[in-house]
């Protein structure tokens, strides 16, 4: 894997390199400059100093013979020859010239610089390699570096012979190309050092740019670096960290987004921590931070030979608040308690102690931790503090409500050594004051385990029950008194437990009802006794199958819903499913079950009030609710032979004849009652006397043998 | 009109203090130069050549009043002439010719014979082309010659003599270009002797005439040049020059010096002879050189130019 450079290394390696590029550039730009103007140069300073000596020696030259010629010209009209060849003689020695000739008019060599002067008389012509004929006329030309020359010579102004000369000037010529070269050497030389320079400037700009392009670089990517360090701090998880970079640019936009997400996932994580360590409806600390805190305390408190106690809330009837009033008082309620034993809590704080840590465990269920005392006194007065402070009724939407509460309460180290062990006693003290009649605290004893256990067992052991198909339902018959034979029958609810055998429903159903399992349970009763019912109408079309649904179950709406929601789906017959409801329980729950009652008797389901007599109805419910039937409760039954139950059931008859609605003898055992009752005029009879309750199949064959005696 | 040379001018100043002087006290008490004197037409080399012996001669003639030594030259014959018979000049060094007529004019003496350029005599030769038809002199007439100064023995008065003499008519020429009368002979002076020699090669005139010392000097006529040449006639020896004393020189004096220059002998005066125009040696005048010296005047007359 290759090696990953920072963004600053690369940045600035990247901007060393253009720099480089550019600088590179520029430095063969000035090179390839220099060179032309050197080359140009070198040949301008060449051709201007030949140019220059040339123009000299032109001059030179044509004054020289002019002179010459005007100093001769006696001499040349005189043909005097030795002072001609004298003066050419003389010439020679300051002058180099290849020839020099004097002629006339006519071309005529008159002297030709020698002693003896032997082109004397010959044609000029022949002796001047010059392009056209030498005239008197002045010539100046260049052959090479060889200048020639013809000037003339006057007397009295008119020209009468010329001197024609051409001089040698390849010393001065070669002199001025020899310095011209030396110039151009010098200009070279210049050159070089010119390009030395920059190549200098160049080697000392490009570490230098590259030592500016990084500080530059990472004086530009700074923030980013102390936005990564802030982010590294962040995720290991530094709190109190701003990513605001206070700056208007873009990397400071970038620390402002950040820092805008670094708030939102605080408010977020703080939402989690709220929804995972607080409670929803009170905002107070939930069950689980409870435990965190209580297994600290705990985990401190065993090397510091601390002691704290513990103290289980639970609100008195506070299902009642919920069913009669609803959840969105009931939760106001439990806010409302919540403020109260904050505020008792805070008043009651000790400046020697750390302050008690108050927490919601769901339901009505609050407890305490006091996380330091000195004995269980402190603890009992506390609670009784707590007591005190919600006597006084709530006002919640217009509407009084007086609520108690029991307290349990555990002490560490005496009452257990794990927190899940001191929560569960002091639960289990709480139950115990609860059973004790309420409103009021009490400690935790060894012996109170034993009491709960079977509740507890039964409430954790339902669910479990229905999982596993450890109900199922009996069947006790319902005969017709006219004609001896079943009409109906009762579903009963049988708990086959797999330690404890089969459980009494008179067992387990109260403290079912008094946990949210009921619901459960009461929809699992109705469904598997539709789906039986089925079966059961194919025999007897107008079969009645009567179901109990628990006072507590009666106003959930959900359960009325769920009920009517079975028969439309099974199709099944108005009137061949009974609801059977305690006298008790419907006059408990009146206004609510009204409700549910209603809907039910409009769905065409069957509304039985059982155990009749044992509660104190208001007749004028029975006709307005228009109840199918009263179930005459066991008690009169047993009391009628040697009782004086007689007038009672005569009058409950009565009652029932008057309103129209049926009536069912229930716990008949004997011949004798079934005989008294089917005289007082009883419709339905159902008892051990009669038939035992029993399995569907037994049910199935039993009315299958009643069909076939019939027959 | 007579022309001096700057130096001479100096001289002609000094002259005149000497006549300033010459009224205040006696001439014997009177220290002057002793002044010698020659026609030159190039001043600046014989003032070289006379200057030593002058001064040479004034220290040993200081005895007569001499202090120093000066030398006077002068462009030509006459204006030699009239500097001696003012007595500006004490000795004259000269050609036979300006000799003679110095003395005939002014009544000089001569003193001595000097074997100038190393010559004790000499003679003229004339000369012309090697394939000129010219092959006498008396062929000349129609033709020019070319002399080589008017005050030259030499190279004018002798040869003129000569072709005067064979009854030939010499007319001067306005240039070395123009041409005589059919009878006549034109000449034309070539002011030196390169020119003359040169002249006669290039066909410029028909002859020319030179002494013998000048005719073997290369310098002057250059071997392949006088191959070129024929001499077509030859005259007879003549002395070289002469050493004139002035009347300006007393007589004791001029007696002095004769016998001063005949002492000079080579090789212990060897220096200062070679010097004074290559001067071979000194020698005393004959009565026949006198005779000639004589004869050439009343010969040639008066008409140098």
């Amino acid at each position: 894997m290759n090696r990953q450079f920072s963004v600053i290394t690369r940045l600035s390696l990247l901007l060393t390199l253009v720099s480089a590029i550019m600088m590179v550039v520029l430095m063969m730009v000035v090179d390839d400059t220099l060179k032309a103007y050197n080359e140009q140069s070198a040949q301008t300073d060449h051709s201007y100093i030949t140019g220059t000596i040339r123009e000299q020696l032109e001059d030179d030259a044509r004054l020289l013979v002019k002179a010459l010629g005007a100093n001769l010209s006696e001499s040349i009209y005189q043909l005097d020859l030795s002072r001609i060849g004298a003066s050419f003689k003389r010439l020679r020695n300051y002058r180099k010239y290849d020839y020099i000739y004097v002629f006339d008019a006519e071309g005529k060599i008159i002297h030709d610089g020698s002693a003896e002067v032997s082109a004397y008389g010959d044609d000029i012509a022949d002796y001047v390699p010059q392009a056209s004929r030498p005239t008197l006329e002045g010539q100046m030309s260049w052959d090479g570096t060889h200048l020639r020359l013809v000037c003339p010579v006057t007397a009295g102004g008119a020209p009468f012979a010329a001197i024609a000369v051409s001089f040698d000037f390849a010393g001065p010529i070669k002199a001025a190309a020899d310095s011209a070269q030396e110039l151009e050497a010098h200009e070279q030389e210049m050159f070089d050092t010119v390009r030395q320079a920059i190549l200098i400037a160049f080697s000392l700009l490009l570490p230098l740019g590259m030592l500016s392009a990084r500080m530059v670089t990472k004086r530009l990517l700074n923030p980013l670096q102390t936005l990564t360090e802030r982010s590294t701090r962040y995720a290991d998880g530094e709190r109190d960290i701003s990513f605001d970079l206070h700056r208007a640019d873009e990397i400071g936009r970038l620390g402002t987004a950040l820092e805008r997400m670094r708030q939102a996932l605080e408010e977020s994580h703080h939402q989690v921590h709220q929804m995972a360590y607080e409670d929803a409806v009170t905002s107070l600390p939930n069950r689980r931070s409870f435990q965190h805190k209580l297994s600290d305390l705990m985990h401190r408190s065993a090397s510091l030979d601390n002691r704290f106690a513990v103290l289980f809330i639970d609100l008195d009837h506070f299902k009642q608040v919920n069913d009669t009033a609803g959840h969105a008082q009931g939760d106001q309620l439990l806010r409302e308690v919540s403020r109260r034993l904050t505020q008792t809590l805070r008043e009651h704080r000790n400046r020697r102690r750390p302050d008690p840590f108050l927490a919601r465990l769901g339901g009505d269920e609050f407890v305490i931790l006091m996380p330091s005392i000195d004995s269980a006194e402190e603890a009992a007065e506390l609670a009784r503090t707590l007591s005190a402070s919600l006597a006084t009724p709530f006002l919640i939407s217009g509407q009084y409500f007086s609520i108690s509460c029991s307290i349990g309460i555990t002490l560490y180290p005496d009452d257990g050594v794990s927190s899940s062990e001191i929560l569960k006693h002091a639960d289990i003290a709480m139950y115990s004051a609860k059973q004790h009649g309420r409103n009021q605290f009490a400690f935790f004893q060894m012996q109170m385990t034993d009491d709960i256990r079977e509740r507890i067992e039964i409430q954790q052991g339902i669910r479990e029950a229905i999982e596993h198909d450890h109900l199922y339902l009996d069947y006790q018959p319902i005969y017709s008194m006219s004609n001896g034979r079943i009409q109906g029958a009762e579903a009963l609810l049988r708990w086959n437990h797999p330690q404890h055998g089969l459980l009494s429903p008179a067992r387990f159903i109260p403290i079912i009802e008094e946990s949210d399992l009921i619901e459960d349970v009461t929809r699992w009763v109705a469904e598997r006794a539709a789906g039986d019912l089925i079966s059961l109408l194919e025999l007897i079309p107008d079969f009645n199958l009567s179901i109990n649904i628990s006072g507590a179950a009666l106003h959930q709406s959900s359960i009325c819903d769920y009920i009517c929601n079975i028969k439309q789906r099974l199709a099944l017959p108005d009137n061949s499913l009974c609801i059977e409801i305690t006298e008790t329980s419907m006059i408990t729950h009146l206004e609510s079950s009204e409700k549910a009652l209603r809907r039910w008797k409009a769905a065409g389901i069957e509304i039985w009030i059982d155990d009749f007599g044992t509660g104190y109805s208001s007749l004028a419910y029975l006709n307005s609710l228009s109840i199918d039937g009263l179930k005459i409760d066991r008690s009169f039954v047993h009391n009628l032979i040697d009782g004086h139950s007689r007038p009672l059931i005569e009058a409950m008859i009565a009652l029932a004849e008057s309103l129209s609605i049926q009536t069912v003898a229930e716990g008949i055992e004997t011949d004798q009652q079934l005989a008294a009752l089917k005289d007082m005029g009883t419709g339905l009879a159902q008892g051990f006397g009669l038939a035992r309750p029993m399995r569907l199949d037994n049910l199935i064959h039993k009315i299958q043998q009643e069909l076939n005696e019939t027959a | 009109m007579p022309r001096q040379y700057s130096r001479t001018s100096v001289s002609l100043f000094s002259y005149f203090m000497l006549i300033l002087g010459v009224a205040a006290i006696p001439v014997s008490l009177c220290a002057q130069p002793l002044v010698i004197a020659q026609v030159s037409e190039r001043p600046k080399k014989d003032y070289a050549h006379l200057r030593p012996m002058a001064s040479y001669v004034a220290e040993r003639l200081a005895a007569f009043g001499f202090d120093s030594a000066e030398v006077k030259l002068y462009r030509s014959a006459d204006d030699l002439i009239r500097a001696v018979k003012t007595g500006e000049v004490h000795w004259i060094t000269e050609t036979p010719y300006t000799a003679a007529r110095v003395i005939q004019e002014t009544g000089a003496r001569a003193l001595a014979k000097k074997w100038k350029n190393g010559q004790r005599e000499y003679q003229t030769l004339i000369y012309t082309r090697q394939e000129s038809d010219v092959r006498n002199i008396e062929d000349l007439v129609g033709q020019s010659i070319a002399f080589e100064h008017p005050y030259s023995f030499s190279s004018y008065y002798l040869p003129k003599h000569i072709l005067e003499r064979s009854g030939l008519t010499l007319v001067p020429l306005e240039g070395s270009s123009s041409m005589p009368s059919r009878h006549q002979v034109g000449y034309v002076f070539s002011r030196n002797e390169k020119n003359n020699a040169l002249w006669v090669d290039k066909g410029i005139v028909t002859a020319g005439a030179l002494n013998d010392g000048d005719w073997n000097n290369p310098e002057r006529v250059p071997p392949n040049l006088r191959k070129r040449l024929k001499i077509i006639y030859r005259s007879e020896f003549y002395p070289r020059a002469f050493e004139v004393a002035t009347n300006a020189l007393s007589p004791e004096a001029a007696t002095a010096l004769q016998s001063l220059l005949l002492s000079l002998h080579r090789p212990e005066h060897e220096a200062l002879l070679d010097r004074y125009e290559k001067t071979e040696a000194f020698a005393a005048v004959q009565p026949e050189d006198l005779a000639l010296l004589t004869e050439m005047v009343i010969n040639a007359g008066n008409e140098a130019p």
